[in-house]
């Protein structure tokens, strides 16, 4: 016990001096928040503007724009319209002279017949596509605020009549699937524990490859027992491995309630904290599932080359999820939804998939969590045998035979 | 402990696949002593070493380490230094080896005092805070010396000990291991230097394609294997006498091959009659390296 203590702490020591753990932990939650911040810079409302004048792009927009309202419908500009945002014109021929002489960088055409037709247009000097995006949005508002004969408070409730509050009686409730963020905030989801519990898990063969490929092995092949020598790195590496989980998932988790005030991200799609609290469990047990397989293949076999060819193998299972992500988003409590959540080799993705995408039943979630306890127990049991030191320093070719050997210690 | 062997292999097999590295090898090793495990490459030196230390297991035989069965429980009284060094390469010199000997049983604070104190002694302390990458390759084979002996073992098996040394740090290992030997600690050493042998070892056991081809005292070996020869020190040039079938002459030194049937007191008889001055006159024992390669080449002659 002392040993693997020992050998733990100095693993944790060794992966947390290393540069590429360091990069790979730290780095992308930080580049990530680098560019939110970025994002959320850009999109800050500039002094003085109101909610319903705030659009992306505003800060940089400079030059104001004019209007010629040959309807006569706007009488009074919104106190809260920052100033010189829009300039009145008497006819065409002065706002178009102001656009060519720079002094605004388009305007809107409101003609008679606006209130039957419903009909504006923009003339300006170029075409920028960029400025298609928001075009429009102010005198959008311009024009609702007059509309309702300067009424603000009536203005502000059209512009957005309510804030939903969501309350969940039907656990079969999924987001709304009108919208792109449907796909991409579970596939993102599903991704990100991908990569977690495989590059965790392969913490541990990197670590046994390394050792082997240094002679370390041998060394501490007569210092400490295999057993031992496995045990620390396996929960030293899991525990680097919940570290980048924290890291990773607590930064998306920040940006993610960070995009709901700046892009606008809507309610649904950001994560409740339980999600992230069955991340952390979905993860634990799925890295030992999954450090198990490949600290095999890593103890098993002779060098890097033939541990990468096994390794594709192995973590197959985890791909499966992966192909059929748009059939258990559409239907995320299907058979194959839940039989994949179920199947604990596949369970710790599409489990958290499902989570992001609706209300799992509890019993569910039990029974995956025990499948899970049962699959790791009884691989870890299965694969002790291959731990040993003859194995870990010669190498064994991978073979159902050399397999069935091993582990009965005919080997 | 005392009078039973710290290591006793009993007709030990070892093979993989179809290999057989291990033919029926059997030998011992008592407290205090140094012995040698000689052999060429691929002779199944290492086999053996990883045989004692239970990295392997024997498919035949029996092996007896520190008093039992070898378990986990020996593996702190042990110290081992394998052919192919290996330490933590991008950790500091210092924490390593006290890690290491950390492991091995020892408090970190004796650790320490005693990896510091072997530090000093192979003027490596100014070093410790390097990486062990950093070092030389002389200096990551003195640093691995300490990892072997820096938790006191009873038992150390060493590999190639002498690779990458120079000859003061030779020195001072040989005489780290004549220390070790007289504080009773068993020793195995493999080597392919035989002189090396001649000057540390009591006893050895010289293998070749896993077999043991000669085992047992090294003077006793030598005498077995010395030829009817004398080698004689003389400035004067010998002549040609009776009962002598070759003559061989390096500076000064003429070793005399004698027929079966001649011997040295003849020789000597003969010298003095012919009235030459003789200033040495001993009983010609081949060294190691001639037993080494007569019998690997000719193993069927042992």
């Amino acid at each position: 016990m002392k040993n693997t203590w020992l050998v733990l702490r100095q693993e944790v020591i060794n992966t947390l001096t290393r540069r590429s753990f360091l990069l790979t932990a730290f780095g992308i939650p930080l580049i990530s928040i680098i560019i939110f911040g970025a994002m959320s810079l850009f999109n800050r409302p500039g002094p003085g503007a109101l909610p319903g004048f705030t659009t992306p792009g505003e800060s940089e927009q400079k030059i104001p724009e004019g209007y010629v309202d040959q309807s006569g419908l706007i009488e009074i500009l919104p106190e809260n319209l920052p100033a010189d945002t829009l300039r009145a014109y008497q006819d065409e021929p002065a706002a178009k002279n102001a656009v060519l002489s720079g002094e605004i960088s388009g305007y809107y055409m409101i003609p008679e017949d606006y209130l039957e037709r419903g009909q504006l247009v923009y003339v300006s000097s170029d075409f920028n596509p960029m400025d298609a995006f928001d075009r429009g949005s102010i005198i959008d508002r311009v024009l609702q605020f007059n509309l309702l004969e300067g009424d603000a408070s009536l203005a502000a409730l059209v512009n957005s009549p309510f804030a939903l509050q969501v309350m969940v009686l039907n656990p079969s409730t999924r987001l709304n699937q009108d919208t792109p963020l449907a796909f991409f905030i579970p596939y993102g989801v599903m991704l990100l524990y991908y990569m977690l519990i495989l590059m965790s898990a392969g913490f541990l063969v990197s670590s046994l490859n390394k050792e082997r490929e240094s002679r370390v092995l041998e060394i501490m092949l007569v210092t400490v027992t295999p057993q031992e020598l496995l045990a620390g790195k396996f929960i030293a590496l899991g525990l680097m491995g919940l570290l980048v989980n924290i890291l990773w998932v607590g930064s998306a988790y920040g940006l993610m309630v960070l995009g709901g005030t700046t892009i606008r991200l809507p309610e649904e799609f950001q994560l409740a904290p339980y999600v992230l609290i069955w991340g952390g469990i979905f993860f634990i047990l799925g890295y030992a599932v999954y450090a198990s397989l490949l600290g095999a293949v890593g103890a098993m076999l002779p060098n890097l080359r033939e541990t990468s060819q096994a390794t594709v193998v192995v973590i197959m299972p985890m791909i499966i999820p992966l192909m059929f992500i748009t059939v258990m988003i559409a239907q995320p409590n299907g058979v194959l939804a839940v039989a994949l959540s179920l199947f604990p080799l596949t369970s710790p993705v599409t489990m958290m998939l499902r989570l992001t995408v609706t209300n799992v039943p509890g019993w569910q979630l039990l029974l995956s969590v025990i499948f899970l306890l049962l699959a790791a127990f009884l691989i870890l049991r299965a694969v002790a045998g291959l731990f040993r030191a003859q194995t870990m320093l010669t190498g064994q070719p991978l073979s159902i035979r050399n397999i069935y050997r091993l582990i009965l210690g005919k080997v | 402990m005392d009078g039973m062997p710290v290591v006793d292999v009993q007709w030990v097999s070892k093979s993989f696949g179809a290999v057989q590295a291990v033919k029926n090898v059997s030998f011992n090793l008592m407290g205090g002593e140094i012995f040698g495990l000689l052999g060429p490459n691929g002779a199944g030196k290492t086999t053996i070493i990883r045989l004692v230390l239970d990295i392997f297991k024997p498919d035949d035989g029996k092996i007896a380490v520190l008093g039992g069965q070898m378990d986990e429980s020996k593996l702190a009284r042990i110290g081992y230094m394998p052919e192919e060094r290996g330490l933590y390469q991008d950790v500091q010199l210092e924490k390593c080896l006290v890690y290491l000997a950390v492991l091995k049983g020892m408090s970190k604070p004796e650790a320490s005092a005693r990896v510091l104190d072997y530090l000093d002694r192979f003027d490596l302390y100014e070093f410790r805070k390097k990486q062990v990458k950093q070092l030389s390759k002389g200096m990551q084979q003195k640093a691995q010396i300490i990892a072997t002996l820096a938790h006191e073992p009873e038992l150390v098996i060493v590999d190639e000990p002498f690779s990458g040394l120079d000859p003061v740090n030779t020195r001072m290992v040989k005489d780290i291991l004549r220390d070790l030997r007289d504080q009773g600690v068993a020793i195995i050493m493999s080597t392919h230097q035989m002189h090396q042998v001649e000057e540390l070892c009591d006893r050895i056991l010289l293998i070749d394609q896993g077999q043991a081809l000669l085992h047992g005292e090294i003077n006793i070996i030598r005498r077995q294997y010395a030829r009817n020869a004398v080698l004689v020190g003389t400035p004067e040039s010998i002549p040609i006498m009776d009962g002598i079938v070759n003559v061989e002459s390096h500076n000064s030194t003429y070793r005399l091959v004698l027929t079966p049937d001649t011997s040295p007191k003849t020789i000597l008889n003969q010298l003095v009659a012919e009235n030459i001055l003789i200033e040495r006159f001993e009983i010609a024992v081949p060294t190691l390296d001639e037993i080494f390669i007569e019998v690997i080449q000719e193993p069927g002659d042992s």
